[in-house]
């Protein structure tokens, strides 16, 4: 297998008040392609710091990150923002789907922000997705209307229809009950083996990281595991 | 080429609008109210102009040139020399002044009394009327027979052949209406006439008042002027209709700029809204970043929204500000005619050019508005970063920026206004001063709050203490409506103090002024020749009564000085009348003996300040026999006119021109007499035809106030106008700050807070930033005043006066802000009353 990511001799640090806080030091971390990790460690230690770096939103202090045979770090944020728009697919503990938007509505953006035009195509691959994550019958309804695990499936959708190589899921079950969580980490998980993804989650708990194929146990100072 | 953001993040923000209704109503409201406003006054002031340029350039019809005299006007000779004697073709004579139709609501023609066959080339609308055989005879043979225009017949209620009466001078005299001029609207009130009649009605003899030519090339003009007389001039139409157009400029740019700052509030309203907006979605912009929506294209998107919400308010503005300018047409065209021009009914006049300057304003004020919210949200690089006490200490740190651009803004706005003597700079620099403080408010707001007031607060009953200490930690939106609010009061104190300084001034002149007791004058026009005078056996009559210790006379007429026109009086005074000259400047010496025997005159304050005279410069005047100088002895307040003028006594006025009677007798009583008692017997001199004017020296006080109230009526419009533009953004602040803590409030109401309570917490909220906003208002309202009276008014009008403090204009700004306050949170409270806790819980 390939490795799809690689982290090499990362620092990063924030400044706060007028102090400098490391939340990483020399960081180096290989993560596979078709993999899943999980991120888990307590509040505060970077986890989701980690899943910033790794999508261009936030770059780091010293060293490359490499998705892919690119090295976002050299790439203006421009760049990176296009660059997440095309490989990486998100998914948050709030949902934040878009409240004015329908849920087809919700999914169809990532297709139109990468310039797939034709509405026959973006039609059938919404139903899809919809379908597939069992929300058929809820096409035309607003997310106020859904429950949070619905919710939660929507933004799935949202993440994976226009095809990224990489999913980053932020403790995705964390506003969810037990049955719900489930239903959402089946789905994430089987993405990883039906379609190849390749998956890092951030979440605290050890019975979701057991579901990884591997984990990265990150713990103050930047120190992992 | 601008690239757009997917078609499907417009369609989020077009819902965002859609489903919060009020946001969009109070964004489209805030901005086309401020467009309305400038609009309205621009449509209103254009059309009043125009209706002036318009009828000014209808009856010059194709001259070039004219050529005008003294007050006695010019001997028509002298039309026959140049005619036929020197073979000059393009000319024609012409008689113009004005009669009045209905004595109880005195409505005033222009009558125009031509040579028809001499018009074709000037006035085609002439010809065109007498062009069948059997009106040219009329026109010619009929006494007083007229033309005037079906809409003007129909006013005044008389058809063809009919006889009406007017009113000129002490004459009445009957018209015969003989045939009709066009229909056109600047041909209405407007009578004419053969040049014969003219001369009847106005008693010219063999005189007329001006002679049109039309010249195209210098060597003609050169060949004129020195044919003509020393007390003739030739003078160009295009100077003519400048000196017009100049006249009304300072009143113009007053209320331009008055508009203007409604426009400055709307543009508070315009950031609110937006600004709100942005945070409101910070979280959606933080999802767009990360799935790949670049900043460029989030700001792209931030402004194209707020390009189609401001094109709509553009509109929306047109329209409002249409329909307001019929109402202020009229406040206008009465100002118009009270002081500039006589105008009757102005016609609405919306030109290609005023709706594209209201889809510019609308557009480009809200795009520059929205740039610094757009750019907030640019920089939106995740869903966390839209958190609110992020935004609050960003806020705070731009504080910093704010107060140091307010100095320099400060700083730059009195060096234009001292150093520059234009009434141009002497705006902007006001308003850049205005703005300094707008942005130093904020700062001063949050100090002031931290030291002065604070420390008593924990005495305040609990939701009162909530609503207050929230002021201060959400300064990013209660800022933006402390500063609108500020602004409107500031000016509401700054044009209070103006105008109230302004009124004190003239009522005070005014008792100065006017030293006789009772005074009787001619109805005539000023435009009319000088024809009219009171017979000296009348005046012998009226000074010998009883009661009567003394008395002046005088007459206003224009005199010329070979470049320029200027309003003369002629006034034979006692010592008593000339003691009421109120003297800023005067040579020493015996100035009454001075100005009663010597070639001297006395000029208006505004006369000095435009005509670049000082005290003991001499002026040139063309005189009946040639031109002659007159010394400057005195300069003496006045406020009767803004283009100001000219004093000389008659005794010397009637050694250089003809004598022409006066139109003014000021009788000075004994001192016991009752002068409404000897109005009565006054009276009985007079034949009713004779339509004389006698009034107290009280009545004309009262009614000189009165045109005074009504000259400043629209300024009060303007700022009720602008304090109603300050409530909007009061209420977009409290509402968007309610909606933001939805979820704070319906806690609150979860632990047992009563609606009564939140509400208490709302209405104590906006009463305290309105108190803020009047306490900060009236240092900016001073200034405004001080710049107003000393620097706009000098430089508009010419006039100087003191400032005078009321303190009721104090209290009323006081108690203005309070009922923005109260109007202001009245509906933000009613929702609150109506909202579900349970809902605002669920959706976090």
């Amino acid at each position: 297998m390939s490795s799809i990511i690689q982290l090499k001799n990362v620092d990063k640090s924030y400044q706060d008040a007028n102090q400098k806080r490391m939340i990483f030091k020399d960081l180096n971390l290989t993560i596979e392609q078709n993999s899943s990790l999980a991120i888990i460690g307590r509040s505060g230690t970077g986890k989701s710091t980690l899943l910033n770096l790794i999508s261009g939103i936030d770059i780091p202090d010293r060293g490359e990150i490499v998705i892919q045979d690119q090295n976002i770090v050299v790439l203006n944020e421009n760049q990176r923002t296009l660059y997440r728009r095309q490989h990486i697919g998100f998914i948050f503990q709030a949902y934040n789907l878009i409240p004015t938007l329908t849920v087809a509505e919700n999914v169809r953006m990532p297709l139109e922000l990468c310039g797939l035009s034709q509405p026959d195509n973006i039609e059938t691959l919404v139903r899809a997705k919809l379908t597939d994550v069992g929300l058929a019958d809820r096409y035309d309804s607003f997310p106020e209307q859904l429950s949070g695990g619905e919710q939660q499936r929507v933004a799935i959708a949202r993440a994976i229809i226009h095809q990224p190589a990489l999913i980053l899921a932020d403790e995705p079950t964390g506003n969810l009950d037990e049955e719900n969580g489930q239903r959402v980490l089946n789905l994430l998980f089987d993405l990883v083996r039906r379609e190849g993804k390749t998956l890092i989650i951030v979440t605290h708990s050890h019975e979701i990281a057991a579901m990884a194929s591997d984990t990265l146990r990150v713990t103050e100072l930047g120190e992992h595991d | 080429m601008i690239k757009l953001p997917p078609k499907i993040l417009w369609l989020a923000s077009f819902r965002y609008y859609l489903m919060h209704p009020w946001l969009l109503t109070l964004t489209l409201l805030g901005l086309a109210s401020g467009v309305g406003i400038v609009i309205a006054i621009d449509i209103a002031v254009s059309s009043a102009q125009n209706q002036v340029d318009k009828t000014v350039t209808t009856l010059m019809g194709e001259a070039t040139h004219q050529i005008i005299g003294g007050p006695e006007g010019i001997d028509q000779s002298v039309f026959v020399d140049l005619k036929v004697n020197h073979g000059i073709h393009h000319i024609s004579p012409v008689i113009s002044g004005y009669v009045y139709h209905n004595r109880r609501k005195p409505v005033s023609l222009n009558v125009f009394g031509v040579a028809p066959f001499n018009e074709a080339n000037f006035r085609p609308f002439v010809s065109s009327s007498v062009s069948n055989e059997k009106t040219l005879g009329r026109f010619f043979t009929t006494p007083f027979g007229v033309l005037l225009t079906p809409e003007t017949a129909r006013a005044i209620g008389v058809k063809e052949n009919d006889h009406f009466t007017v009113f000129i001078g002490t004459k009445t005299m009957s018209l015969q209406v003989i045939g009709f001029l066009p229909n056109d609207a600047t041909l209405n009130n407007l009578i004419v006439t053969d040049i014969a009649n003219a001369q009847s009605l106005f008693g010219l003899g063999n005189r007329i008042t001006r002679i049109d030519l039309s010249l195209h090339d210098k060597a003609s003009v050169k060949k004129i002027e020195q044919l003509l007389p020393d007390n003739l001039q030739l003078i160009s139409t295009q100077s003519h209709k400048a000196g017009l157009e100049q006249l009304t400029q300072a009143f113009r740019t007053n209320l331009r700029a008055m508009s203007l700052l409604a426009l400055l509030i709307g543009v508070f309203v315009v950031f609110t809204t937006v600004r709100f907006s942005v945070f409101n979605r910070m979280q959606q912009f933080g999802l767009y970043r990360v799935s790949g929506v670049t900043g460029g294209e989030l700001q792209r998107l931030i402004i194209i929204e707020v390009f189609c919400l401001s094109l709509v308010a553009s509109v929306l503005g047109l329209i409002g500000g249409a329909l307001l300018a019929d109402i202020l047409i009229k406040l206008i065209t009465q100002t118009f005619s009270d002081h500039y021009f006589a105008l009757e009914n102005t016609q609405l006049d919306i030109s290609f050019i005023t709706v594209v300057k209201a889809l510019f304003l609308g557009i480009c004020v809200a795009i520059l508005t929205a740039y610094l919210p757009a750019r907030q949200a640019a920089r939106a690089q995740a869903v966390t970063v839209g958190e609110r006490m992020g935004m609050e200490l960003a806020f705070e740190k731009s504080l910093r920026n704010a107060t140091k651009t307010g100095l320099a803004f400060g700083l730059f706005g009195i060096i234009l206004i001292v150093l520059s003597n234009s009434l141009a700079a002497g705006f902007v620099g006001l308003f850049l001063c205005v703005l300094s403080f707008a942005l130093i408010a904020p700062g001063l707001f949050s100090h002031l709050n931290a030291y002065l007031f604070q420390r008593h607060w924990h005495r305040l009953p609990l939701p009162v203490l909530m609503g207050l200490r929230d002021v201060k930690r959400s300064l990013s939106r209660t800022a933006v409506a402390l500063v609108a609010m500020v602004i409107a009061l500031s000016a509401t104190i700054g044009v209070a103090l103006m105008v109230g300084s302004f009124r004190l001034a003239v009522s005070d002149w005014l008792d100065n002024t006017l030293q006789a007791d009772v005074y009787i004058s001619l109805p005539d026009n000023l435009a009319n020749p000088a024809t009219q005078k009171f017979d000296p056996r009348q005046i012998a009559q009226m000074t010998r009564l009883n009661n009567v210790r003394t008395f002046s006379q005088g007459r206003h007429l224009y005199v010329n000085s070979g470049t320029h026109k200027y309003l003369l009086m002629m006034l034979d005074v006692p010592l008593q009348g000339f003691k009421g000259f109120d003297f800023l400047q005067q040579l020493p010496g015996d100035l009454y003996q001075q100005f009663q025997h010597t070639d001297t005159i006395l000029v208006t304050e505004p006369f000095a300040y435009h005509q670049h005279i000082t005290l003991g410069d001499s002026i040139a005047l063309n005189t009946a026999s040639g031109k002659h100088t007159f010394k400057v002895i005195g300069i003496y307040r006045d406020y009767a006119s803004e283009s100001g003028k000219i004093t000389m006594s008659q005794s010397v006025f009637e050694k250089y021109w003809p004598a022409i009677g006066v139109t003014t007798i000021g009788l000075y009583l004994k001192d016991k007499a009752n002068s409404q008692q000897f109005i009565q017997s006054l009276r009985g001199l007079f034949t009713q035809s004779q339509n004389i004017s006698i009034r107290s020296s009280e009545e004309i006080r009262q009614k000189s106030l009165l045109v005074f109230d009504r000259t400043f009526l629209i300024t009060e419009v303007l700022r009720i106008l602008i304090l109603a533009v300050a409530v909007i953004t009061v209420i977009v602040s409290l509402m968007s700050w309610q909606l933001e803590r939805r979820r704070e409030l319906a806690v609150s109401q979860a632990i047992g807070f009563l609606p009564r309570q939140l509400q208490q917490q709302l209405y104590s909220q906006s009463v305290f930033m309105s108190l803020n906003a009047f306490i900060f208002s009236i240092p900016l309202g001073l200034f405004i005043a001080v710049v107003l009276i000393y620097i706009i008014n000098k430089r508009s009008f010419g006039w100087s006066m003191a400032l005078v403090m009321e303190p009721s204009q104090f209290f009323y700004a006081g108690l203005s802000a309070l009922i923005a306050a109260l109007i202001a949170a009245a509906y933000p409270a009613w929702q609150i009353s109506q909202s579900s806790p349970r809902e605002a819980l669920q959706q976090g």
